[in-house]
């Protein structure tokens, strides 16, 4: 006789609750005559037997091989839907090497030695406005250094802005300037600024827009740590002695020397690291996970965490004044593009925000010449209107 | 706990969100599952990753979450079969003829009985995420391997609050699952 499992899971269940009607309660019955289905039934009410079967789960690695299955079938993906539409795109190799070259470049004019002819900075600004890029010193001083970005400058001991790379440089401090204390500066970019710093251990950072980070003046004790909202690039220095730890919100990366990219605004529903070289540890959560190169972590509001391998060059993509976004919402991408245009959106058809759009924008077109090119390659219609984005689904 | 019911139509659309969802969620269970049959661990995850990707690769439609697991069962019961047939036919050199017969299996008691019980303990390994923090732990922790013993140190309770709490919680996750709609008590 052939069984119907759906069946009789369902009288199960119901057996468990006592809700089965006579004729389920004689189906079941019967079923439970053959000596295969009372043990069955017997080893489903029994805790050990749950427990025990619920430690067999726990020989799968489920996060490893649900990699394993992205990889697999990444190479052979061909359900792209046809609402993907190319916005506007490089070819994939010059691409590449575009990223590449360029963070080499970013990096490679970071190594400039610091000219010792700086002025410094007396007076201190407070009650900076929001657009400038902001340092808050240890005691709540504020700086505006968008202002003070004109020429090399010292904004505090041994710290100095670099106008050449719109970069803030702690390299120089010296550990007497500071005795044992650990001092905390907090650097606020405004949306749309893209700003760099090196910390006092010659890690590098890249800052996108409407990112705070707060660091320490000069890292003493075991650990580096610093605290961020927002998105950043780190190239973190080796140092096997002291790890450095990178905090978010709900999570912290621990490295011992690398380079990875966090984003995790506060307005976002999710949270994002991906490892660039070398290797991490991430912790949320009640769990620790080892990130390789390639691998992007996704923390979600509601605590879970995804492992999944991504194409790095367009997570970091900023980085190079591009922006790109593969198999996107609507939504999403627009929130990116309202951050680094300053502007807000609002959707008259609020269905679009679903629509998912992959291609690449670079971020030195003005917001005029981008909507010209998203109104000719999309079904969307954008319009400006007073510093407003509104988004429309286009008229047949 | 993930509503595969939620994410049926992400599945047929191949968004990757629902897929995660849909392996994290199935993964394990149907490891366990196939190993039952193939008594192999290692060729348990081949069997199933092969499924997973080429439902991927297939242009299938399920109209419904009860049709994707049965699919999904069915799929590998039949690939376990073949490949037990094909590990015995190297071994015994067995004819062409038998594996031809492999192919048209019935789906007997055995089937049934197997997915009845994973899909059962799957749907309650689920609901392991609605548990309250301190049996959630009880739970894990037990599932990892920890004896009440070490459970009770490790959070500093004592043995029989352990013991107590853990026998509530699988209540509790039976209570769950007889409360809460999934693919089979609709």
């Amino acid at each position: 006789m052939r069984k119907d499992g759906k069946h009789i899971i369902n009288l199960l269940l119901k057996s468990w609750g006592d809700v089965l009607s006579r004729k389920e309660k004689e189906e079941l019955e019967t079923l439970l005559e053959d000596p295969v289905w009372a043990r069955l039934n017997a080893d489903l009410l029994d805790d050990n037997f749950f427990m025990n079967h619920l430690r067999e789960y726990k020989k799968y690695d489920v996060s490893g091989e649900l990699v394993q299955f992205w990889n697999q079938v990444q190479v052979r993906k061909r359900h792209q839907t046809k609402r993907h539409v190319l916005w506007y795109c490089l070819g994939g190799a010059v691409a590449c090497l575009i990223i590449f070259l360029g963070i080499g470049y970013m990096f490679e004019i970071f190594d400039y030695k610091v000219e010792q002819t700086v002025n410094k900075i007396t007076s201190v600004y407070s009650g900076v406005s929001q657009d400038k890029i902001r340092l808050v010193l240890d005691d709540s001083d504020v700086i505006n250094l968008t202002d003070n970005i004109k020429s090399d400058k010292l904004v505090a001991e041994g710290v100095v802005v670099r106008t050449e790379f719109q970069s803030l440089d702690y390299s120089c401090v010296s550990r007497d300037d500071l005795g044992d204390s650990l001092i905390y500066h907090t650097l606020i970019i405004p949306q749309g600024e893209i700003f760099k710093m090196i910390l006092s251990d010659s890690t590098r950072i890249v800052l996108n827009g409407g990112t705070k980070i707060k660091y320490p003046v000069f890292f003493t004790g075991l650990k580096r740590e610093v605290y961020i909202d927002g998105e950043a690039y780190f190239d973190v220095k080796k140092d096997k002695e002291r790890p450095f730890i990178v905090s978010g919100t709900n999570f912290s990366v621990e490295v011992l020397g690398t380079s990875f990219n966090v984003m995790t605004y506060g307005e976002e529903m999710e949270s994002n690291v991906t490892l660039v070289s070398g290797r991490i540890k991430m912790h949320a959560a009640d769990t620790t996970l080892q990130v390789y190169p390639g691998q992007q972590v996704v923390l979600a509001r509601d605590h879970e965490i995804i492992v999944r391998k991504v194409d790095v060059s367009s997570v970091i993509s900023w980085l190079n004044l591009r922006l790109t976004f593969k198999k996107e919402k609507l939504a999403t991408i627009m929130r990116k593009l309202s951050r680094w245009y300053k502007v807000d959106v609002v959707y008259k058809e609020p269905s679009v925000k679903e629509a998912l759009y992959s291609g690449t924008i670079p971020y030195n077109i003005s917001l005029e010449e981008l909507f010209v090119l998203l109104n000719k390659t999309t079904n969307i219609e954008f319009t400006l209107n007073d510093g407003v984005i509104f988004i429309n689904e286009k008229e047949e | 706990m993930i509503k595969l019911d939620s994410i049926l139509k992400g599945i047929n659309e191949k968004d990757e969100k629902s897929w995660t969802q849909l392996y994290t969620a199935c993964y394990a269970s149907l490891c366990t599952y196939v190993e039952s049959i193939v008594y192999d661990m290692d060729n348990a995850k081949d069997i199933v990753q092969n499924l997973f990707v080429s439902i991927w690769n297939s242009d299938l439609y399920f109209r419904s979450t009860s049709e994707l697991l049965s699919y999904m069962y069915k799929s590998l019961y039949h690939n376990s079969l073949l490949f037990m047939r094909n590990k015995k036919t190297r071994e015994n050199l067995l004819t062409k003829m038998k594996q031809e017969e492999m192919v048209n299996v019935e789906y007997h008691d055995d089937f049934t009985l197997g997915m009845v019980r994973e899909e059962i303990i799957r749907l309650l390994y689920l609901h392991i995420e609605d548990l309250p923090r301190m049996r959630r732990r009880i739970i894990e922790l037990s599932i990892n391997g920890f004896s009440g013993k070490e459970i009770a140190e490790k959070l500093g309770i004592s043995v029989n609050t352990v013991k107590v709490q853990k026998n509530r919680s699988i209540k509790y996750l039976r209570d769950c699952l007889l409360n809460s709609k999934n693919e089979y008590n609709v």
